[in-house]
Formats: structure tokens, C-alpha cells, sequence
């Protein structure tokens, strides 16, 4: 082996001039990223701002608010939010949260912007698909927020858009912003298996010499592995919409069942199954929550090695337990079906799958723990942000335990124990990867840290704000609090056991948790311009080929001179090294002490 | 740490990576595949894996819906359609293109891209043929009074055709690209590898065809 770095030299591509083709419709991957990150960042406050309001509206039900009326003259009228509001911020939180935010920002956003690069590549494979992707996706966005505006406000039928109430135009809380509603997700699909063909081709295809596939950084894989599951649950999820919307708007019945009557009037439809929805909708809806949580899961295990100093403990287990989970979720979406009326012999077989799911998550949790086993902690702020992860991965992963058993599910099913837990392992754990991913990324992304004080405040705020907000749900739904009630008066026989004191206390906490975001928005935004500077390449001492080229990257990410690969991602304390990590390009010998030395 | 550059090897072209530049070379060697250390690699290879991955997510998109057909199929609404004549000259034209397109393949390999145009657009003519039989079907269909409302069969009949119709324009529309690309006096390597991983597309979508057409026969 040659003991200098070697490097390809390839011809460059020219920077495209102009504002337009530069920021806006540019094919760079590294600018397509951040416009899926600012997408996110958006969509995040957008969500977040619903659920404030639905917080409020469950405390505080009659009280009045004048920009209420103002924004939504029929949802609040006199500034009072409806029950029927209630459901429609409920639906479009739930919406914009699992598309808009954990979909798009985990993958669109960190996996475009460093997947070509920690591969080794130019670009991804197809750059204008790449665009496309992303266009279509803000269109989506677009169309989605377009229903609040239209007549009959935005749909009320959850973010799972359960029908017969979905497929009626009669019902009220399933207008037309039910139809954009679907016209929107279709979109997304489309979108999002664009992308998911570009992001397989790319890490199949475009690899420098030596990155083979073990030796591919675990965000790789994670990036790799949920575009495979997105290739393949988006298209059954598309299926679906369009099956619903000629239901609603072509008078077919694939799913209104005969014999319905709405508002004394009997509909005119028969045949249909709303089960089927289901069964089409968790095809899909289960292999999304890993869509979300395993580009994160892969950021994660990245960032926690680089400040462990330690290589990720069972490299090939991560990767063997990523393709487990990602074919395992194909297998289990009976189990979000157990009170349907499903046989009692499938309940079973769903069951045991979903249990059999603990067996490569916890070798991942293990595997994590290992990692950090021994290491020599740097207690940055992404790795705070990675342990917070690991912490919010085993809360909400155990908690999934109890739903996986048709017995306790039968109970818990449709309670605020089903809200406590999907919000932490889906939603919680995945926004913590991107804490993690987006503080680590920072100083290469554009050349500054990000306030490492600030960080860690708003790191401590968080965990308080998340488990005071959703830790004393899993207490809610044991008591049996149904989710999804406006009025939680409706609930009076639980208040004796100290339900609403719950409520008023996960209503503060989850005021807290949303001031800690406002600080991080903050503090990114002030550090884009005023950050201390991010003084080399390779500031955090990491080893993947990202912290071998200047921050920000040039366009074309290596200038024309891409390193060929010597080694996999996590050489860290590298025994007979004479320093403590060996980037990827580096051979052996150029770092080894002097065999003396060794020998000594 | 002092870092020397290897001596630079010759300069390799990158691949197109769809940006529509045509500096790739026939047997250029452009990106790796990593585990080969760096081993030959074509357009061809990146836009045929496209098509393989793409083909994949329309399969689920069918599969999808073929299974809400089977379930549907158990409704006591359910009633058979009778399929139009028709469908068999379509689901001929279909097969016929596909030999077409063969032959267009060998014609970009081997002869270059005025052979290539002649070809591309005769296959490009059959699709459309294709596509205006199966709207004759459509047609034939109404007339029998079949409709989307209360004929769930049906309903399942025109999705099936509308959704494969689609696939079959957007295979048009790359054949059109192709046959332009071939009239036009620009380097003709990427145009070719374009026809590579169009013809896996097209022999894609006549595999669907015969599926979908198998699917309505049974069920429908």
C-alpha cells in the first residue's frame, strides 16, 4: 500500500452563476439540502404552533383569542376554537410533523447535503430529479397549508385520514381541505420515492474507489436503508390516496361500506371497506416511523463514536440490525389494528413480529452504550444531544413493548399512552438526531460553530420540556383518557385521579419545551452570521471524507481531487496511531509512530 | 502530518449524473462502485439500476392496488366485466414494441443515431397505438354502461389502465427525448445509454400490461 493519501483527480463542474440557479432552482445537492432543512425548519414551527394551540384549547377551553378569529373566522369564531377546529389542528399537526418535518429534514435535508460527500462523490446521481424532488415536495407543502384556507377549513380526520369520515364529502370536518389534503400526500409520494431512486442509485453507484460498502459511515447506511423503505411503502400509501380520492370525487366505494347515514341521510354507496384503508394506510404508516428514526439512528451512531473516540462498537451488527428493522416493518402494521376486529390467530403473528423488532433495536441501544463503554467522553453538544437520543429511544421503545400485545393493547389502544409513545420514539428521538446531526454538521456546512452555551440550555430545556410533556401521558392513558377529545370535561370521571392537574402540568411543560426551540432558532440564526469561526477542516477530529475538504464545501465538493479510501469510517484510537482517529484516506503508515516506539 | 499528492492519473470524465452533459465516452470510465476499487462504470449501469429501482416502486404502486382489487372482489357488489376485443390488439401492440424496441437497441450499439430514430419512433408510434387502443377499450366499455359509480370491477378497470397508460406516455415522452437527441448533431453516448435503460423500462411496462391484463381477466 502506498503510504501517501491518493487521490482521483476528476474534471470539476462549473458553478452555475446567478442568484436563481445558485439558492433557488439549483441542482447542488449540498443547496438542495438546506432548502429541504429550511422546509423542515419551517414545517417544525408551523407544527409546533398547532400544538400550542391544541394544548390551549384542551386547559383553557372557552377562553378567547382575537388573532384567532382573525386567522380562522370559522374554526374560532369570537376566538374560541371549535371542537371541530380542535380535530383540524389536530390532523394538520400530526401531518406537517410526520411528513413535512421527520420525512424530510433526517433524510431530504442532512442525507442530501452529506451523502454524496461521505461517499466520495460529485453530486447525487440524478441532480435534476434531485431538484424535482424537492420542488414537489414544497408544492406539497404548499397544497397542505392550502387547506386551511379553503371552504370547510382543513380536514378533521387525524393524520391517518381514516375513512368512511375521509371519503365523505358530507361529513364536516372532511371538506375540500380533506381533498388537498390527499392531493398533497399524493404529492409527497411522488416526491419522496424520486428521491428515495436517486438516493439508492447514488450510494449503489457513485462510491469513490476503496468506499466499499463496509466501509460506507453508518449515516450512509441509515440514508441508504430508509430510501429503499421509502421506494417501496410510499407507493402503497399512493394507492391509497388515489383509491380515496376517487371516492370522494368519482363516486366509486372502495372504502364506504353500504348502509352509512350521515346527518339523517343515507349515502348512496355500498360495498366498500374502511379496513381496507387501514390495512393500506400501516403498510405504509409503520416502515414511516423508521423512516424517520434510521437516517437518525445511523447520525447518532456516527456522532457518538467521533466523541467517544471510540470506532462504533459492532459495525456490522448496526448495519445487519438497520436491514432487520427496515424488513421487519414491512411485517407489522396489524399490530395499529389489534381492536379492528382482526382474528385473534393474526393479532398473535403480528405480535410476535413487532416483539421480535426489540431484538435489533436493542442491539443497536447495546451497541450505542458500547460505544461509549470506556471511551474518552466529549461532552459537546451533539453528543449531548446523541445521549439524549439514546435516552428517548429506550422511554419510548419499552413503552411500545405494552402496544405490541394485543391484550394491553385493547386497553391503551386510543389512549394519551399511545400519544406518549409515538411522539417519543418517532418524533422526539428523530428531532433529537437532528439536533445532534445539525450541531455536528454546522462548522462544516458554513464554516461557524453554533453557541455551545445556548446549546447546551436549550439541550437541558428540551429533555425537561419532553418528558414533562409526554412522560405523564403514558399516566393519562393508563388511567384510560381517550386521545383526540377537544373537551377534556368529557373525561370528569378521571379527574378525581388527577387528570386535568396532569393536563395543566403538560400544557406548561410543553410551553417550556417550545421557548427552547425559539432559543435554538436563535441561536442558529445568530451563529450563520456571527458564530465563532470554524478554524480548520476538521474541527471535531472525525474521520469521514466531509472533514477532509474546506467548510463550507466547494461546489463540487473535492475540487476535481477525490481521496480514495483506505479504511471504514470509525478508526478511532487506532492501537501503534499516533494520533487518535486516522480519517478514511489515510493509510497506515503515514500516522503510525516509528516502530521503535511500538516496540517500546 | 505532510500529505503528498500521488501522482495524478489521467483525468477521468465524470458521469453525466443527469445533468444532461454528454462527456462521457462510450467505454469512459467515470465513478466507482467503490468495492471494486474503482472499476468500470457507465452511464448505462447508473440509469438502468434507475430503471430497475423505479420499476420497483411501481410494482408496490400495483401490488397496492391489486390487493385492494382482491379484497374489493369478495363484496357482494361485485360483477364481472365483460373486457373489450380491443384489449388484445393493445396488449399485441405492446408485445410488438417491445421487439421494436430490441431492434432500435441493437441499431443504437451497433449503427448509430440515424438507424436509432427510425426505430425509437416506430416504437414510440406503437406506444402511442397503444395507448389509443386502449382509450377504444374505455370507450367500449362505457357504451356497455359500465361506470366507476356502484361497479367496483369496473372502477378497478379504468384505475388499472389510467395508472399503466401513464407509465406507458412517460415511456413515450423518453422516447421522444431519444428521437430528437438522435436528429440533433450532439455526441451521441449518453442518447445511447438513455436507450439502454428506456428499453428495460418499456419490456418493464409490457411485463405490467400482461399482469394487469392477467389480474383483470381473473378478478374482473
Amino acid at each position: 500500500m502506498s503510504q501517501t493519501v491518493q487521490y482521483t483527480e476528476v474534471e470539476r463542474h462549473a458553478e452555475p452563476k446567478g442568484f436563481v440557479n445558485r439558492w433557488i432552482f439549483s441542482t447542488d445537492h449540498k443547496v438542495i439540502g438546506i432548502q429541504y432543512l429550511i422546509l423542515a425548519v419551517v414545517a417544525a414551527f408551523t407544527g409546533m404552533a398547532l400544538s400550542m394551540l391544541m394544548r390551549i384549547r384542551l386547559v383553557w377551553p372557552d377562553r378567547s383569542y382575537a388573532f384567532l378569529e382573525t386567522l380562522f373566522p370559522v374554526g374560532a369564531p369570537d376566538g374560541v376554537m371549535t371542537p371541530e377546529f380542535y380535530l383540524a389542528i389536530l390532523t394538520m399537526h400530526g401531518t406537517i410533523m410526520v411528513f413535512m418535518v421527520l420525512t424530510t429534514a433526517p433524510q431530504g435535508g442532512f442525507g442530501n447535503y452529506f451523502l454524496p460527500i461521505q461517499i466520495g462523490a460529485p453530486d447525487m446521481a440524478f441532480p435534476r430529479l434531485n431538484m424535482l424532488a424537492f420542488w414537489l415536495t414544497l408544492l406539497s407543502f404548499l397544497t397542505l397549508m392550502a387547506a386551511f384556507f379553503v371552504q370547510g377549513g382543513a380536514p378533521g380526520s387525524g393524520w391517518t385520514a381514516y375513512p368512511p369520515l375521509s371519503a365523505l364529502r358530507e361529513a364536516t370536518t372532511a371538506g375540500i381541505g380533506q381533498d388537498l389534503w390527499l392531493v398533497s400526500i399524493s404529492i409527497f409520494c411522488i416526491a419522496t420515492m424520486l428521491s428515495a431512486l436517486n438516493f439508492i442509485v447514488t450510494t449503489l453507484e457513485m462510491r469513490t474507489e476503496g468506499m466499499a460498502l463496509m466501509r460506507m459511515p453508518l449515516t450512509v447506511w441509515g440514508w441508504f436503508t430508509t430510501a429503499v423503505i421509502g421506494l417501496l411503502a410510499f407507493g402503497v400509501l399512493l394507492a391509497g390516496g388515489i383509491l380515496l380520492l376517487m371516492d370522494r370525487n368519482l363516486d366509486t366505494s372502495f372504502f364506504i361500506p353500504g348502509g352509512l347515514v350521515v346527518s339523517d341521510r343515507l349515502i348512496d354507496r355500498e360495498g366498500g371497506s374502511p379496513l381496507l384503508w387501514q390495512h393500506l394506510f400501516w403498510f405504509f404508516g409503520h416502515p414511516e416511523v423508521y423512516i424517520a428514526i434510521l437516517p437518525g439512528m445511523g447520525i447518532i451512531s456516527h456522532v457518538l463514536a467521533t466523541f467517544s473516540r471510540k470506532p462504533v462498537f459492532g459495525y456490522r451488527a448496526m448495519v445487519y440490525a438497520m436491514m432487520a428493522i427496515a424488513s421487519l416493518g414491512f411485517v407489522v402494521w396489524g399490530h395499529h389494528m389489534f381492536v379492528s376486529g382482526m382474528s385473534p390467530y393474526s393479532a398473535v403473528a403480528f405480535s410476535v413480529l413487532t416483539m421480535a423488532i426489540a431484538v435489533p433495536s436493542a442491539i443497536k441501544t447495546f451497541n450505542w452504550i458500547g460505544t461509549m463503554w470506556g471511551g474518552r467522553l466529549r461532552l459537546d453538544s451533539p453528543m449531548l444531544y446523541a445521549i439524549g437520543f439514546v435516552s428517548i429511544f429506550v422511554a419510548g421503545g419499552i413503552t411500545g413493548l405494552f402496544l405490541g400485545q394485543p391484550a394491553l393493547d385493547m386497553y391503551f389502544h386510543d389512549t394519551y399512552f399511545v400519544v406518549g409513545h409515538f411522539h417519543l420514539i418517532m418524533g422526539v428521538a428523530a428531532v433529537l438526531s437532528m439536533f445532534a446531526g445539525l450541531t455536528f454538521w454546522f462548522p462544516k456546512m458554513f464554516g461557524r460553530f453554533m453557541n455551545e452555551p445556548l446549546n447546551k440550555l436549550h439541550f437541558w430545556l428540551t429533555m425537561f420540556g419532553v418528558y414533562g410533556v409526554f412522560g405523564p401521558m403514558h399516566f393519562l392513558g393508563t388511567l384510560g383518557h381517550p386521545r383526540r377529545y377537544a373537551d377534556i370535561t368529557g373525561v370528569n370521571y378521571l379527574a378525581e385521579r388527577g387528570s386535568a392537574e396532569l393536563h395543566y402540568f403538560i400544557t406548561i411543560a410543553a410551553m417550556i419545551l417550545i421557548t427552547a426551540q425559539f432559543i435554538f432558532l436563535a441561536n442558529l440564526l445568530w451563529s450563520l452570521f456571527a458564530g465563532k469561526k470554524a478554524p480548520e477542516n476538521n474541527p471535531w477530529e472525525a474521520t469521514s471524507l466531509e472533514w477532509t475538504i474546506p467548510s463550507p464545501p466547494p461546489y463540487d465538493n473535492f475540487a476535481g481531487r477525490v481521496p480514495v479510501v483506505r479504511r471504514g469510517a470509525y478508526d478511532y484510537s487506532v492501537p501503534g496511531s499516533a494520533k487518535d482517529f486516522l480519517m478514511q484516506h489515510e493509510p497506515d503508515e503515514m500516522t503510525q509512530e516509528p516502530a521503535t516506539r511500538d516496540v517500546r | 502530518m505532510s500529505v503528498e499528492l500521488h501522482p495524478a492519473p489521467p483525468k477521468r470524465p465524470l458521469g453525466t449524473g443527469g445533468r444532461g452533459d454528454d462527456i462521457l465516452p462510450p467505454d469512459s470510465q467515470g465513478w466507482g462502485s467503490g468495492d471494486s476499487g474503482g472499476s468500470g462504470y457507465h452511464a448505462e449501469q447508473r440509469y438502468k439500476l434507475a430503471v430497475w429501482v423505479g420499476l420497483a416502486g411501481v410494482v408496490m404502486l400495483f401490488a397496492a392496488i391489486s390487493s385492494a382489487m382482491i379484497v374489493r372482489s369478495a363484496g357482494e357488489d361485485w360483477l364481472h366485466v365483460e373486457l373489450p376485443g380491443v384489449l388484445w390488439v393493445s396488449t399485441g401492440l405492446l408485445l410488438v414494441s417491445s421487439l421494436v424496441f430490441e431492434v432500435a437497441k441493437r441499431a443504437a450499439q451497433r449503427q448509430g443515431p440515424r438507424a436509432t430514430r427510425v426505430w425509437v419512433t416506430l416504437t414510440a408510434l406503437l406506444g402511442i397505438a397503444f395507448v389509443v387502443a386502449q382509450l377504444a377499450g374505455w370507450s367500449e366499455l362505457l357504451s356497455q354502461g359500465v361506470v366507476l359509480k356502484g361497479q367496483p370491477s369496473g372502477a378497478f378497470f379504468y384505475l388499472l389502465t389510467a395508472l399503466h397508460g401513464l407509465h406507458v406516455l412517460g415511456g413515450i415522452c423518453v422516447l421522444t427525448y431519444v428521437a430528437i437527441r438522435a436528429s440533433l448533431r450532439r455526441p451521441w453516448a449518453h442518447a445511447k445509454a438513455v436507450v439502454e435503460a428506456s428499453a428495460l423500462y418499456w419490456h418493464g411496462m409490457g411485463a405490467l400490461w400482461l399482469y394487469v391484463l392477467g389480474l383483470l381477466l381473473y378478478l374482473g
